[in-house]
């Protein structure tokens, strides 16, 4: 029997910095793992490749990819023009899918009626690949910059419109009653509840999605351009510039950082009542 | 206690004569012969069978009932954001047909809008009308100086504790002058202490602005203190059991809840509600 008491003594959680789960972590602790996260990728590939254990043209050396993006940025044909065609695509192609997407998922989770009308195409077109639409696109559209606008809009408009019904559906159905026992008619819900309700979300909606954006270029970019960022790959691939290639994938990867924060940014000044989830 | 079916005439005529405008006095808010009864999948439960309820003009009514027995259901028919399966809803004699500001509405969750100051919450139902803007700040004002939050006139419903949401989902509410307040458990996410305040400034509040009030909640002492009358419900199916007129004072004492006969009508309540709920 005195086992049994032995073996009831208490057990306490102990406490963990490292894997404390959703709890608080020094800030010193957060900035060291975010460098770690960087420099141990960096170091290896630095350590591969001068040391000459893969061949250049299978990955290039940092100092070679660092010096190719100098020689890109000058020269007849700058680098520069590239970014602002790339940035200029993707802007129509996200503004164009915002304008579309978000209203079209207001209603689908505001009226139960334009969910029904709207949920079988966006269910069932979200599964079918852009890519395969491309020669479609051609011809319907031909080879201008309406195609490359069109490609970009078709791969995110439809996660706009899903992700912004989402957020209409978790506003508290009490806040839209308390609206209707104030005076408020439907319209003035739609504006004076639901519209400010899913602001936020919206924002870091479009936020998540611009991301797609700069994914569908590439593709886009296949189609018949004479410049832009994607495009540059392609070409450089073409002459096994692996140097280049990688310069502007880093290049983009560096431009959508910015672009995130500085949404981050913006939506922190706009809408300073909210509370923040998803990152 | 009375055992009640529109058996409160005498109450009617005591309120009446109180209010000054004899005994043909029409209820401000008036529940006839009112029934829910919801349906899925073939089955169908009845929520709420013959409910008969008046509430009389500056009355304070309270309405007690086990959780379950439809409380809720009642007080969001009578708000008219659900239609009764039969019977009706009147208010100043006009059949209630859906919602409106009319009846105004508090809810136990805080249903402020966290993207709007104070002032603004409180000015949300006058902005949805063509009111002059002098009047618009002059009404907000008063009612932020009534729940005694003038100075957080510009802060966001996040910076305030439970209690001061509350204050302002009141005001909200009463700055549209509605006919009756409804108000569904609205101290109930409140700790203790914070909800005895908030009875004490309820009370001040029905005074001042002698505004009609229903309030449904579970907590018996609750419904003794601040009702002038108190329904009781019962479950399977919600229906009301007994309607009791509460002898005391309304004057914010609170040392009453401790008197015997105090005590004394809420053992009443108690043993109403228990019996109810088989």
């Amino acid at each position: 029997m005195s086992e049994i008491s032995g073996s009831s003594q208490k057990r306490y959680l102990k406490p963990s910095l490292f894997w404390n789960i959703r709890g608080d972590i020094p800030s010193w602790l957060g900035v060291c793992l975010s460098v770690v996260a960087l420099a141990i990728p960096l170091a290896a590939w630095a350590v591969v490749s001068y040391a000459g254990w893969v061949s250049p043209m299978f990955l290039p050396t940092p100092t070679a990819v660092f010096s190719a993006g100098i020689g890109m940025f000058s020269g007849s044909d700058p680098l520069v023009r590239d970014i602002f065609a790339s940035c200029a695509r993707v802007l129509a192609g996200f503004v164009v899918a915002a304008l579309v997407g978000v209203p079209v998922g207001i209603l689908m989770g505001t009226f139960p009626t334009m969910d029904s009308l709207f949920a079988p195409i966006v269910g069932t077109v979200r599964y079918m690949p852009v890519m395969a639409f491309v020669p479609l696109i051609v011809i319907w559209v031909g080879l201008g910059e309406a195609s490359k606008t069109t490609i970009i809009f078709l791969g995110i408009v439809l996660y706009n419109a899903i992700m912004v019904a989402d957020a209409v559906k978790f506003i508290p159905k009490e806040s839209i009653d308390v609206a209707y026992t104030l005076g408020a008619d439907r319209l003035q819900v739609l504006r004076k509840v639901i519209l400010p309700a899913t602001f936020p979300n919206v924002l870091d909606t479009l936020r998540v999605n611009i991301s797609g954006a700069w994914n569908f270029l590439v593709v886009a970019e296949l189609v018949a351009a004479q410049n832009g960022l994607g495009f540059r790959i392609v070409q450089a691939q073409r002459f096994l510039q692996t140097e280049k290639v990688l310069f502007c994938i880093a290049l983009i990867g560096l431009i959508g950082l910015i672009i995130d924060y500085s949404l981050k940014f913006i939506s922190r000044i706009l809408t300073p009542w909210a509370d923040r989830s998803r990152s | 206690m009375t055992r009640a079916k529109l058996s409160n005439l005498p109450t009617n005529a005591d309120t009446a004569a109180a209010d000054g405008r004899g005994s043909s006095v029409v209820p401000r808010l008036d529940v006839r012969n009112l029934s829910k009864v919801f349906k899925s999948q073939g089955k169908s439960l009845v929520a709420l069978k013959d409910i008969d309820l008046q509430v009389f003009p500056r009355e304070f009514v309270t309405l007690v009932g086990p959780s379950g027995c439809g409380k809720s259901t009642l007080l969001s028919v009578i708000a008219g954001l659900e239609a009764p399966t039969s019977g009706e809803v009147r208010v100043d004699g006009e059949v209630v047909l859906g919602p409106g500001r009319d009846r105004g509405l508090i809810f136990q969750s805080y249903t402020l809008y966290p993207w709007l100051s104070v002032a603004e919450n409180i000015a949300f139902g006058l902005n949805l009308r063509d009111i002059p803007k002098s009047e618009k700040k002059q009404r907000v004002g008063y009612y932020l100086e009534q729940i005694g939050l003038t100075k957080f006139a510009n802060a966001y419903p996040s910076q305030l504790s439970g209690g001061m949401k509350q204050r302002v989902a009141i005001a909200r509410a009463l700055v549209n002058e509605p006919e009756i307040l409804l108000m569904d458990e609205p101290f109930g996410a409140l700790d203790a202490q914070t909800k005895e305040q908030m009875q004490l400034f309820i009370l001040k509040l029905w005074e001042d602005t002698h505004t009609t009030i229903l309030s449904i909640t579970h907590d018996i002492e609750e419904a003794v203190f601040l009702g002038e009358r108190t329904y009781v419900m019962g479950v399977n199916p919600g229906r009301i059991r007994s309607h009791l007129r509460v002898p005391f004072a309304k004057d914010g004492d609170l040392d009453i809840k401790l008197t015997p006969e105090f005590i004394e009508v809420k053992r009443q309540l108690l043993h109403e509600l228990r019996e109810g709920q088989n």
